[in-house]
């Protein structure tokens, strides 16, 4: 093939160009200790790299939510296992006094330490974590607990003529349940009237007996049926705060403390389309509506503090309330338990994104980051070719024919 | 005539031919370095012999012509890669531009922008009435809309640039075609004398090929040493000494330029354009640049869409239903976090339930799990499956532009040294070719003397 100046000095100029580029490419990998600088670099390299990157994202954000999680459950655990402290300690009062008779000093200190061990508890169930209320299901922003004395209305079954209870001061509320003739029981204070005797439901008696409270001791008591619980009649004085109830006799419970929270589950993302429940609501722990073999833990402490002040003193009444502490202890380690299980999946879910996170780290990396050692003889080599061209290049335009005609 | 003035005829005759020779060297030697010149070469005929008693006696040497020495289907081939080679040329670089714009490989990026604002709404799941986690959703929030109008903001400059590079190349072309036209008028009436227009022939040769970097011709030539240039549409850019000139003109509808016959202006040329540097912008401009913009529009409505959707069936801190999380549009650049939102993040509906309990998080929840669910490509892609795979793309179409202009250049480099192995000069060929010339001079002119020495023997004779 004949060969011209024009050829020599095309083919020159090209492999220069290309031997150039190369190295450029390898100079930026090295720079950049990157593979990929570009998508075109490597397509669907960077389509992983990028899949890589929300994944981790993602696990750090998992990592973020079950730390915010499980720090929620350590202090949740710990309130509960000092509530199961507290009421292991009153069963054991409980269990001390309905052994005998005791003297009457001794059961009144028993008395006030149980009224200690109330209050704790209802501080316990108040407790707040950061700014928002523990226990309070959705209802964060509120006091879960306030002390009252709502009514639970009981079997309207049970309800016979002249049952009745005082409200403190100067009222009592009593019950007719034929629509006749009804024995005024020998109370104090004014008789507030309830007839019953058209009504068929546990609803129904709430209602009647709402109405009947308004109608005579409006402007005093404030009664009203809460809608979330149709069965409830809740009394408190105008000025919004609780009177005593006392002497109930009639199917209906007094509660010492009202929960407002509500039964919200709160629920945090752990993985993709996973969530755990991470909290534990007041009705779960502390009144035990709806739980099964439920039971109110403030309501069982007040009626043992009744119990241990009542005269004349009946051990039998005690040893009842035992059995219900135990219900009650029960009850919050069951919460307690469930809590526990709870932050068992949490560990073992951050252990599993650890080392998923290891695995995914170390895709991306050898998807994405340059091999040090690799790329520094890849530059070398495309150095010395580089160097080669251009010396070879010279030496090809240093000679000519015209060198040799003298 | 035979005899010695016969001699110094033929010497005469032979000093003035190795002399013509010896020029042409001088100036393929001169234009050793000139792009599209072709070596020329002269063509050496003995004259005439005379007849003697003893026979034929040749009467010595002429240059018949001078010619150069071409492949005439090379340069075809040569002119119909150089358009492919303009197309991916063009392609390749725009292309890059928009690589640019999409670049992922850098840390921050719209995929990133995505992954802190699904990660914000968990943030808020996990303290949904938190004041710093709305606030800091709302920022996320709003760094992913603004990225997103902002990416899609980019693509616009770099059609208008193109617009202004499509406008350049028809100026240019116009120029080669108008250049063309005058070379065709020189080389007919040179060659109407039965002489060959070499150099003539090497400019226009240039000009073709010049031409067919910038779009798709067609060239045929006449009998009389004229070429005729046609485009795509079958039309004659260049007949004879008249050049027709192409123009450009705003498309109604899209605004961007249209290639047009400046004589025919309603005609848009752009579909029968398959070749040279102006089908690869135009292609970009018109085809894979929107291509991109309907994606990201696409992925940006989805999720406004779903997000207001779902925002829509949650309770803020207000107790209201949720409103609008996203609103505007990429296409009208107003693509942002809704005001309501924007000036109170108490709007933000977190709760999923009616009276929107602080503590409830279901609807944060909700929303932060659409960042798994499949909402694209008719429900079989999620928002960062969506995007990545259109950046993937890009990555593609980038290096399939490259790969097809490396290939090309290889074509047109291999196409370039075969031509030149035919038609460039070569220093030492020349060199060589000046000696034999030089030499053949130096006997002519001996001949001469020789001649000389014999007239001066037959005087002194008398």
């Amino acid at each position: 093939m004949r060969v011209t100046n024009r050829q020599m000095v095309n083919m020159v100029n090209n492999n220069l160009y290309k031997n150039a580029e190369q190295l450029l490419k390898s100079q930026e990998r090295l720079s950049t200790q990157k593979l990929i600088n570009r998508p075109s670099d490597d397509p669907i390299g960077m389509g992983r790299v990028l899949d890589y990157r929300t994944t981790i994202s993602s696990i750090d954000q998992y990592n973020r939510n079950i730390t915010t999680a499980k720090s929620r459950i350590e202090f949740t655990s710990g309130q509960l296992e000092e509530t199961y402290d507290l009421i292991s300690e009153a069963k054991q009062i409980a269990a001390g006094q309905s052994g005998g008779e005791f003297s009457e000093e001794l059961r009144e200190s028993a008395a006030q330490e149980i009224e200690g061990i109330y209050n704790q508890i209802f501080s316990i169930a108040n407790t707040k974590y950061g700014d928002a209320y523990l226990f309070a299901g959705h209802q964060t922003d509120t006091q879960p607990f306030t002390e009252c004395a709502a009514i639970t209305c009981g079997e309207q079954a049970g309800l016979t003529d002249g049952e009745y209870f005082t409200i403190d001061p100067g009222y009592y509320v009593y019950y007719d349940t034929t629509g006749g003739d009804v024995e005024v029981p020998d109370a104090d204070g004014i008789g507030i009237r309830v007839n019953v005797s058209g009504d068929t439901s546990a609803a129904d008696v709430a209602a009647t007996t709402m109405a009947a409270i308004n109608t005579i001791a409006g402007g005093v008591f404030d009664a009203t049926v809460p809608l979330d619980n149709l069965d409830k009649v809740e009394i408190e004085f105008d000025t919004g705060s609780y009177p005593d109830i006392v002497d109930i006799d009639t199917g209906f419970t007094t509660h010492n403390t009202k929960y407002v929270g509500d039964n919200g589950e709160i629920n945090l993302i752990v993985g993709e389309g996973v969530q755990v429940r991470i909290n534990a609501t007041g009705n779960e722990v502390f009144t035990g509506e709806g739980v099964t073999n439920g039971t109110n833990i403030f309501d069982d402490l007040k009626e043992l503090k009744d119990a241990l002040e009542a005269d004349p003193y009946n051990s039998t009444t005690v040893s009842d309330i035992v059995d219900d502490l135990a219900k009650a202890i029960d009850q919050v380690e069951g919460a307690t338990a469930k809590q526990a299980t709870i932050y068992k999946r949490l560990e073992s879910a951050e252990k599993h994104w650890e080392r998923f996170k290891v695995n995914i780290e170390d895709m991306l990396s050898k998807t994405e980051d340059a091999d040090i050692a690799k790329a520094i003889v890849e530059l070398q080599s495309q150095e010395t070719a580089y160097e080669v061209s251009l010396a070879s290049s010279a030496g090809m335009f240093d000679k000519s024919l015209i060198d040799f005609l003298r | 005539m035979s005899g010695i003035f016969g001699i110094v005829q033929t010497g005469k005759q032979a000093l003035q031919t190795q002399m013509k020779a010896i020029e042409v060297t001088g100036h393929n030697i001169a234009n050793v370095n000139t792009p599209g010149f072709t070596r020329q070469r002269v063509n050496l005929v003995t004259t005439p012999p005379t007849s003697t008693s003893v026979g034929m006696i040749g009467t010595g040497v002429t240059t018949e012509t001078v010619e150069r020495i071409y492949d005439r289907y090379l340069d075809n081939q040569v002119n119909n890669e150089t358009e492919d080679l303009g197309r991916w040329e063009a392609q390749k670089s725009a292309i890059e531009r928009v690589e640019i714009v999409l670049n992922e490989a850098s840390d921050y990026g719209l995929n990133q922008a995505m992954s802190e604002f699904w990660n914000a709404w968990q943030d808020l799941a996990n303290n949904p009435s938190g004041y710093v986690e709305r606030v800091s959703l709302l920022g996320k929030s709003e760094t992913m809309a603004y990225q997103f109008q902002q990416t899609y903001d980019a693509f616009s400059p770099i059609q208008s640039d193109l617009d202004a590079s499509i406008a350049g190349a028809v100026d240019e072309i116009n120029l080669k075609a108008a250049e063309i036209a005058a070379l065709n008028e020189k080389i007919v009436s040179v060659e109407a004398g039965n002489v060959n227009a070499n150099d003539y022939r090497d400019v226009r040769d240039l000009a073709l090929k010049d031409l067919s970097l910038m779009i798709d011709i067609t060239s045929t030539e006449e009998s009389n040493g004229s070429i005729i240039v046609r485009l795509g549409d079958g039309n004659s850019l260049v007949a004879g000494n008249t050049s027709a000139d192409l123009s450009t003109i705003n498309n109604v509808v899209s605004g961007r330029k249209d290639v047009v016959w400046d004589t025919a202006q309603w005609d848009s040329l752009n579909d029968s354009i398959t070749g040279g540097k102006l089908k690869g912008w135009i292609e970009v401009r018109d085809v894979i640049v929107p291509d991109y913009e309907d994606k990201l529009e696409e992925l940006a409505e989805g999720i406004k869409t779903e997000l207001n959707a779902l925002h829509g069936d949650g309770f803020d801190l207000d107790e209201e239903a949720g409103g609008d999380f996203f609103a505007g549009t990429l296409l009208s650049g107003t693509f942002a976090v809704d005001t309501t939102i924007s000036t109170d993040v108490n709007k933000i509906a977190a709760s999923g339930t009616v009276d929107g309990a602080p503590g409830d998080n279901s609807n944060a929840i909700n929303i932060a799990e659409l960042q798994n669910a499949l909402k694209m490509s008719g429900d079989t892609a999620t928002f960062d499956d969506y995007y990545n795979s259109m950046i993937s793309d890009v990555g593609i179409k980038a290096q399939q532009s490259a790969m097809k202009y490396n290939h090309q250049t290889a074509m047109i480099t291999y196409l370039d040294n075969y031509r030149e192995s035919i038609s460039g000069v070569s220093l030492d060929e020349e060199m060589v070719n000046l000696i034999q010339f030089q030499h053949g001079y130096d006997a002519a002119a001996k001949l001469i003397s020789t001649a000389d020495e014999l007239l001066q023997t037959l005087i002194n004779m008398v």
